[in-house]
């Protein structure tokens, strides 16, 4: 697994288990009626599972299995650490914005997360492209 | 958990087309959180637990998928853990019988355990090889 694949998948792995921690505290609110407590963690809680583990797992294991191409791959490289970073800042500052209730936090968050999956599909796509030329 | 995950595919999207139907039982109207985490937790969480299982780098030549007893551990947690979801989450609302209680705070328990489980044990197959 390269190690850029590495480091997507053990960042999607710790969104796991924040994300089902606070379900699992969610689910408990509602056996014991403090359900009213949840309310913004609901959204936290879909978005670190949506994005910062389905999503982020996703872009690890496709950047690992994906048709090889080292020299696009070395080329690119720098995209998919970028889409890391902004992956991962974006779903924090997304949280951030959902916790406080701050429109404007939550779309910077939002725009970080779109800006990940962008540079992440920019530079995976070549692989696809040259790979269907090759048959 | 591949093959329970693609049973969590049927169930969650027949559920799902019951709940718009015009019916008119409580319990199917209380039960729409459980059903779309049939379909997250269920099917897509588990088929990539399944999957991973399989397809990481392994562990060693003796024991290439690292503890069985492990992902059996991970498997009935989280099988049990949203069966359990499904039956007590609407029935909670609709009955003062304090055993739904319970039972929903052991599926959150179990799906707790799942994960922290499956993270534990998959951790050290995530490497370059
Ligand atoms: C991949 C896994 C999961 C995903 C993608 C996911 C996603 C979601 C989404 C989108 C919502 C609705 C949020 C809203 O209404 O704003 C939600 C609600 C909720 N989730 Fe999850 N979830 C996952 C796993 C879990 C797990 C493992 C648990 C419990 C152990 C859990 C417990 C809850 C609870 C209690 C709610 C609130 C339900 C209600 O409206 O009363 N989730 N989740």
């Amino acid at each position: 697994m390269p190690r850029l694949s590495c480091w997507l998948v053990r960042c999607a792995l710790l969104h796991l288990v924040v994300g089902f921690s606070l379900g699992a505290w969610m689910l408990s609110a509602k056996a014991l009626a403090f359900h009213a407590i949840v309310g913004a963690w609901r959204a936290i809680h879909a978005e670190i599972l949506l994005i910062g583990w389905l999503i982020q797992l996703a872009m690890g294991v496709s950047y690992w299995i994906l048709p090889r191409d080292e020299q696009n791959q070395r080329q690119h490289a720098w995209r998919v650490w970028g889409a890391l970073g902004t992956l991962n800042l974006g779903v924090g500052w997304s949280a951030l914005g959902l916790g406080t209730q701050q429109e404007i936090v939550l779309a910077m968050g939002r725009v970080m997360e779109v800006a990940g999956v962008i540079l992440y599909a920019t530079a995976v796509f070549p692989r696809l492209r040259r790979a269907s030329r090759l048959g | 958990m591949v093959r329970m995950s693609l049973v969590y595919l049927v169930l969650g999207l027949g559920l799902h087309l019951l709940t718009h139907l015009p019916l008119s039982f409580a319990w199917l109207a209380n039960a729409a959180p459980s059903v779309f985490h049939l379909l997250v937790v269920g099917w897509a969480t588990q088929m990539i637990f399944g999957v991973a299982y399989w397809m990481f780098p392994r562990l060693s030549r003796s024991a290439p998928y690292g503890s069985e007893r492990a992902s059996a551990v991970v498997f009935w947690c989280l099988n049990l853990g949203l069966v359990l979801r499904v039956v007590a989450e609407p029935t909670v609302p609709l009955s003062s019988a304090p055993i739904w209680e319970a039972l929903l705070l052991t599926s959150a328990g179990f799906q707790w355990l799942a994960s922290l489980v499956f993270v534990f044990t998959i951790w050290g197959r995530v490497r370059e090889k």
